[in-house]
Order: C-alpha cells, then sequence, then structure tokens
C-alpha cells in the first residue's frame, strides 16, 4: 500500500481541476474511480449502445438506488428502486464521468445566485441560504475553465450579462444553424436580447484536442475528436503525462476510515470483488452528489459516529436538482421555402441561443422581485429512437399499421423540431434528501442510497413563467404545435448539494473552502457544496469551484 | 467450486453464445440466406431457443400487421425484425422484462384464439387477423405485448445494421437518417463491449 499525497474518488468535473493542479504542482495524486478507463477511440455513435442499452451507467442489476416520492394519487410517499422501475439516476460511469456525455451548456452563475437568501428573502418551506463566497471569489476560475478546461463563446450584451475579467473567450464560438438568426430578431422583436450560450467544445484545435467536427451526436455520446471539455480530455491526459497521477479505475470507495484524531487516514474500495485500501495525507470525495453524501454516511468511525462530517445531522439534506421543464415547436417544411427549410435542415450546426432576460423576475404576477432562469434553445437530438417512440401513441391508444408508418414519415421527413429546456432553481427542501436505506443493498452488500425527491410549488410556478416567455419566442419563429411540459420530476443529470458549505458546522457540512467541518484533511469537491443551485446547468460552476479548491489543498500541503 | 462461480461461467457461456450469434446473425445477411421469405418460413417451422413453432409464426404476423409490407418504406423482413426480437432474447444482461412480456403476449393470443376459434392465431384469414390484433391492442396484456414489439420494430429502423438490422440502412434511408460518426466497430458492438470494458 502506497501513501499519496492526495487521494481523490471520482474523475469527473469536481475531481477534474484539483488531479491537474496537483499532479501539475509535482504532488502525487492517486485516482479512485468506480467506473472504466474508456479512451477516446472506444466512444461511437450507436446509439444502441449508449442510449438503448445505456452501457454508459452503472448497471442497474448491481447498484441502484431507492427513490421516495410523493404519490399525489395516493396523498403519501411511496418507495421504489431504480432497479424495479428502470429509471437510473446513474450519469457517466466512466473516468472522466458524466463530462464525457455531456451537452456542454456551459453558464456562469450570476452575483445574486451567491446570496439568493439576502437578496429575494425567505421563501416558506424552503432553506435557502446564501454561498458563504461571493462572485467575485470564483470569476477568476470561470475564467480559468474558460481557458484550461475549454469554453467556446462570444461575448455579447444582455440585460443579466455577467461581470468578466477577460475581454473575450479563448475560443470563438461554434458555428450555428440560420435559426439562431431567427432566435435574435424574436427576441429584439419582444424588446429584449438573446443570449449566446457558450459551450464547453472547443473550436480550434489545439496541440492534444481536434476542434469539434459536428457530428450532430453529443449529449448522451463520447466526443471522438476531443472538442468536448470533458475531465478525462481536458485535465486527467494532461495529470497522466506528468508522471504523478496514478489512476485506478473500477475501483469502487465504499469507506473513509478515520485514524484516532478524526482524519481520514485509508480510503477502502472494491476492485472488481477485491478489497483494497489507499493512504493519503489529503483525501477529496468527488463522486457526484447523491453518492458523495452516501459515501460519507457511511464512513463511521469512533469520531463520527454517525458517518463523517455528519454531526449534526447535515449530511444527505438539502440534495437539489434543476426545476423547470421542456417545451417545443415544430418548424414544417410547408411553411417555408425548399431553400429556407434545407438550411434550417442542415445537421450538425448549434442553436447555442437562450433567454437569460428574466433570470429575476419582476413582474406583477409575483409578490416583489423573485429570482427566474434560464431558457435554453437545441434542435431536437439527431437520435432516430426517440422520435419513432413519440409515433407509438395517439390519441387512441397505441398507434400501429399504414397509420403509423405514414406518422413516422410525416415526422422524419416533413418538420424539425426546436425545443427549449427551462432552467430555475429547484429550491432546497426538508423533502429533498439522501440518507442509507434501510433496506436495499448494492452487489457488494453496502445499503444504497435513497433519494427523497420531494419540490416546492414555487418552483412550478416560475418554470411556468419562463415557459410562457419562450413560447412566445417560438411563434415569432413560425413554429406550430408549440407545447410546454412543466414538470416536479428531477432530470438526475443535474443533481448537487447534500454537504453544503457555509460557516456554520450546525447548518452546513463544508466550510467555505469546501473542507469537511469536522475533519481536517477530507474535502468535498463535486456539487454537493452549492446551498443553491443557480437557474443554469452548472458544470462550468463545479469545475471553476474545483479550481479554487485545488488552490486550497495545495497552500494546505505546502505549509 | 462455490454456486457463484458456477452461475458466472454459466452467464459467461451465455454471453458468449449471444455474441457469436450476432456474428453469425451478420454474416448470414452479408451473404444473403434470408433475403427471400419462403426460406424465412421455413426457418420459423423449426423451434428455436425461444419460442415454440407456432409462437414462431403468430409472432411473425403480428408483426406484419403492426408493420405492413405495404409499400411505404421497409417491411418486416427487410429490416431483420424477427432475427432482432430472438438475438434481444437471448440477451444475457437483459432482467428478463421484455422476453417475459412477450411470452404472456403469445399465451394469450394462441389461448384466446383457439378457445374462439379452435384454430391457431396465424391460421387465420388475414382479415380475421387484424381484426384479432385489433381486439388485442385494447386490453391491457395485448397493449404492453404490441407496444413491446413496436419497440423491437422501431429498434431494428434506428440502429447500426453492423447488428444485423436495418439491413444496407433500409430504414436510415426512409427516413433520410443521416448517423453520426463514427459508427461503431464489430469490436465495440453491445454486447462485447461490456466484456470488453469490463462494465
Amino acid at each position: 500500500m502506497k501513501k499519496y499525497d492526495i487521494c481523490i474518488v471520482g474523475s469527473g468535473a469536481g475531481a477534474g481541476p484539483i488531479i491537474y493542479e496537483l499532479a501539475k504542482a509535482g504532488f502525487k495524486v492517486c485516482v479512485l474511480e468506480k467506473g472504466p478507463a474508456l479512451e477516446t477511440s472506444d466512444f461511437s455513435k450507436d446509439e444502441y449502445l449508449a442510449c438503448r442499452k445505456d452501457v454508459y451507467a452503472s448497471n442497474l442489476q448491481n447498484e441502484f438506488h431507492e427513490i421516495e416520492s410523493f404519490s399525489k394519487s395516493q396523498k403519501k410517499w411511496k418507495l421504489a428502486t431504480t432497479k424495479a422501475t428502470g429509471r437510473t439516476y446513474w450519469n457517466g460511469n466512466m473516468v472522466g464521468g458524466s463530462s464525457n456525455l455531456m451537452s456542454a451548456y456551459f453558464h456562469r452563475l450570476k452575483p445574486n445566485d451567491f446570496k439568493l437568501l439576502s437578496t429575494y428573502g425567505k421563501i416558506e418551506g424552503a432553506n435557502v441560504a446564501d454561498w458563504p463566497i461571493d462572485y467575485n471569489t470564483l470569476e477568476p476560475y470561470y475564467a480559468k475553465v474558460e481557458e484550461v478546461v475549454g469554453v467556446s463563446g462570444e461575448v455579447r450584451p444582455h440585460s443579466t450579462q455577467e461581470p468578466r475579467s477577460t475581454k473575450d473567450f479563448p475560443y470563438p464560438p461554434l458555428k450555428t444553424n440560420l435559426i439562431s438568426e431567427w432566435l435574435d430578431k424574436a427576441a429584439l422583436a419582444e424588446g429584449y436580447s438573446m443570449v449566446s450560450v457558450a459551450r464547453g467544445i472547443i473550436s480550434k484545435t489545439t496541440t492534444n484536442r481536434n476542434a469539434c467536427y459536428y457530428s450532430n451526436f453529443c449529449g448522451s455520446y463520447g466526443c471522438s475528436s476531443n472538442a468536448k471539455s470533458s475531465s478525462r480530455v481536458a485535465l486527467i491526459y494532461p495529470a497522466m503525462a506528468t508522471g504523478n497521477c496514478t489512476l485506478i479505475p473500477n475501483a469502487k470507495v465504499y469507506r473513509l476510515e478515520t485514524d484516532g484524531t478524526g482524519k481520514v487516514a485509508k480510503a477502502h474500495y472494491y476492485l472488481k470483488d477485491e478489497k483494497k485500501s489507499i493512504e493519503a495525507d489529503i483525501f477529496v470525495v468527488a463522486a457526484q452528489a447523491i453518492e458523495s453524501s452516501r459515501l460519507l454516511l457511511m464512513s463511521r468511525g469512533k469520531l463520527h459516529p454517525n458517518g463523517i462530517g455528519n454531526q449534526y445531522a447535515q449530511v444527505g439534506k438539502n440534495i437539489i436538482f434543476s426545476a423547470g421543464g421542456i417545451g417545443s415547436g415544430n418548424l414544417f417544411d410547408k411553411d417555408f421555402s425548399k431553400e429556407t427549410i434545407a438550411k434550417i435542415k442542415t445537421p450538425g450546426l448549434w442553436v447555442n441561443r437562450a433567454i437569460q432576460h428574466w433570470y429575476e423576475i419582476d413582474d406583477p404576477a409575483f409578490n416583489g422581485k423573485v429570482k427566474g432562469g434560464t431558457v435554453d434553445f437545441v434542435f431536437e437530438h439527431a437520435n432516430p429512437m426517440p422520435k419513432l417512440m413519440r409515433q407509438k401513441w395517439g390519441d387512441n391508444g397505441l398507434v400501429y399499421g399504414s397509420k403509423l408508418k405514414e406518422n413516422i414519415q410525416d415526422y422524419f421527413l416533413d418538420q424539425r423540431k426546436i425545443k427549449f429546456e427551462i432552467f430555475n432553481d429547484w429550491l432546497p427542501t426538508d423533502n429533498c434528501m439522501v440518507s442509507l436505506s434501510e433496506t436495499e443493498k448494492d452487489k457488494w452488500g453496502d445499503p444504497v442510497a435513497k433519494v427523497k425527491i420531494g419540490y416546492h410549488p414555487h418552483d412550478l410556478i416560475v418554470a411556468r413563467f419562463l415557459a410562457d416567455k419562450a413560447e412566445k419566442i417560438l411563434v415569432n419563429i413560425g413554429a406550430k404545435n408549440i407545447s410546454t411540459g412543466i414538470s416536479s420530476t428531477p432530470s438526475p443529470n443535474l443533481v448537487a448539494g447534500g454537504c453544503r458549505f457555509g460557516e456554520d458546522p450546525k447548518e452546513s457540512v463544508l466550510d467555505k473552502n469546501c473542507k469537511v467541518h469536522d475533519c481536517d484533511n477530507l474535502y468535498v469537491a463535486d456539487a454537493s457544496f452549492m446551498p443553491t443551485g443557480g437557474s443554469v446547468p452548472y458544470t462550468w460552476t463545479i469545475y471553476a469551484n474545483s479550481f479554487r479548491v485545488a488552490d486550497v489543498i495545495k497552500r494546505q500541503l505546502t505549509i | 467450486m462455490c454456486t457463484d462461480q458456477v452461475i458466472q461461467l454459466k452467464q459467461q457461456k451465455e454471453r458468449r453464445k449471444f455474441i457469436k450469434q450476432l456474428t453469425i446473425g451478420g454474416l448470414v445477411l452479408n451473404f444473403g440466406f434470408l433475403t427471400a421469405c419462403q426460406e424465412t418460413l421455413e426457418r420459423l417451422s423449426i423451434e428455436n431457443e425461444v419460442f415454440t413453432t407456432t409462437q414462431n409464426k403468430n409472432l411473425l404476423n403480428v408483426l406484419n400487421i403492426l408493420f405492413p409490407d405495404d409499400g411505404n418504406g421497409p417491411s418486416i423482413h427487410d429490416l431483420n425484425t424477427f432475427h432482432h426480437i430472438l438475438w434481444s432474447m437471448k440477451d444475457p444482461y437483459s432482467d428478463g422484462y421484455s422476453k417475459s412480456v412477450l411470452i404472456e403476449g403469445l399465451d394469450k393470443l394462441e389461448s384466446s384464439i383457439l378457445s374462439s376459434k379452435q384454430k391457431s392465431f396465424f391460421q387465420l384469414s388475414m382479415e380475421l387477423q387484424e381484426e384479432e390484433v385489433e381486439k388485442m391492442v385494447k386490453k391491457d396484456w395485448g397493449e404492453r405485448f404490441c407496444s413491446m414489439l413496436l419497440s423491437f420494430i422501431f429498434e431494428s429502423i434506428a440502429i447500426d445494421e453492423a447488428y444485423a438490422v436495418n439491413t444496407g440502412q433500409v430504414g436510415w434511408k426512409w427516413l433520410q437518417h443521416q448517423p453520426g460518426f463514427p459508427r461503431p466497430t464489430p469490436n465495440d458492438l453491445y454486447p462485447s463491449f461490456i466484456a470488453n470494458h469490463q462494465l
């Protein structure tokens, strides 16, 4: 058993910057990653493998979650395992984690996101808290992500543009479809400017990475040109090249063992089915929010009888997702000229437009100013399976026979669907949390995470408000069949909280540097630290915060 | 050898067989052995590891009603859907749900026709078969069964021809679908991918 300077559990967006910075600084780094070490050449655009068989997520027969959700019809909380329902809460199970599979819509949080409670006040039934750091503290790290991890985009003025320390993005914006111009004009007609969305995808080739090749199959798939700014490609490969980083794939950490002083001494893990352990001076957990809470709760010792960081029963509390919904409209061939629709149907080119004009809502519909959100516009994914599945059901049940074939043909040949995704704050509540299941165990015999997925009704009201604005835009560009589904069911690919950071150990798990309050050599660096999630996909913030934590750890190791 | 090891070895053996069958399916297609309807019917008269002869025939007839060869786009035969279903039923990583739905559907369909018409489903006239499918989709089990079959049909339209479906990209061509690049290579198809990467 070799002793390392630092041992990191996980290798996704929360882990990558620490792995990269510490290895580059000359420290001996060990990475324990539950998934396999897939390489760029292992990825293809195989829909059967990636989406139908979900091979990039953990196998639900071996590892699963217990989900507690409220049944409106039965008016009670009900438990079900994801093994039984088949609805997975896993994301990317591989080196680099789900950053390999992300769509990479990159948004910074805005200054008010760091002080939601003091800006907008308390909301009854929600555990909203200010962050212990402000936007200015994180801003240099957002800029660092643009440069080191790779973010493409353009700075265009709009009503909620966040402050920047650099003039523009290091990578120019990706090429866009004609529809982006239409969206810009439609927003101007409504009296505001559309946001040009930055992407965690590089638009020009570098020494080790090729530019985006517009494959038309991005989200849910690994990138074959290394343009996507995954933790694996942008950070772990360079860290490995230093010779200071040891990567152990297929290593599932099940317990952190503390010594008599309360510090973590060892990480215990399964390598396949063999039990092993690693010693290090400092440990970092970045296993994605649900699993990070689970690991801390499973790591009981003399000084941590209820799990590390859990002296005030805060571990697992205030899990958040991203609230919102999805809307869409169809652009029918018959409504446009042949030349125009051919341009709209050009595959590969991005939309990269969002509404953030109502990131803060000051509208008579609400009692005073409230936090709003973001609406990202995207084309329907190129995967044919979901498009086909959508044709299966009609008003009177199953559709089949020649009618089904006609419907399929019309859908594929006579239109293109433009969608929008709404992101607004999933307010933290007592009904959204992680604990250890009392009855369900994984293949190794360890309790699985039990996730209670309650939501706050305010989330749905904000989402509906934003949907109305987005629907107007779709009307303006000539889309038909416009509709939106606002949902209280969380999307498992955006999960944060559970180990929120704060000044008061009685109300938080981590201090402002993401070190566990009651453990001097343990940090949690994935999205677990976030007391609130902002109204955007928060991958960029996870990367930025991990760079910030890396600086703290470097200082601790050099003292 | 403990029970776990025996089970593991058995699973490994089944997985190897499953992968081999995919390869054979692909080869068969490449050599065009299954291009004639008659040959498919002869093949159906032999009981396979998944379905009985009657089940085979009933299944093929239901598939052809759900997705008829009506001159618009590919047929079940063009897409090699039947082969895909047989192959999927033997997936060693499957939890067995889809197989149980298909077996339940085939059993219930056959028993209801036998009791009402004293014949097997496939022995009915085409008109009567269509009437029976119309009745079947209104029942819970029938809707479940047909919905599952439609999912398999859709897979045989949408997924890469390397899986021995969507022959000659007939499904993609019909829908003017442009696949992503790179396409999968024979070594990294499901389920080899799982074994190769120890998932």
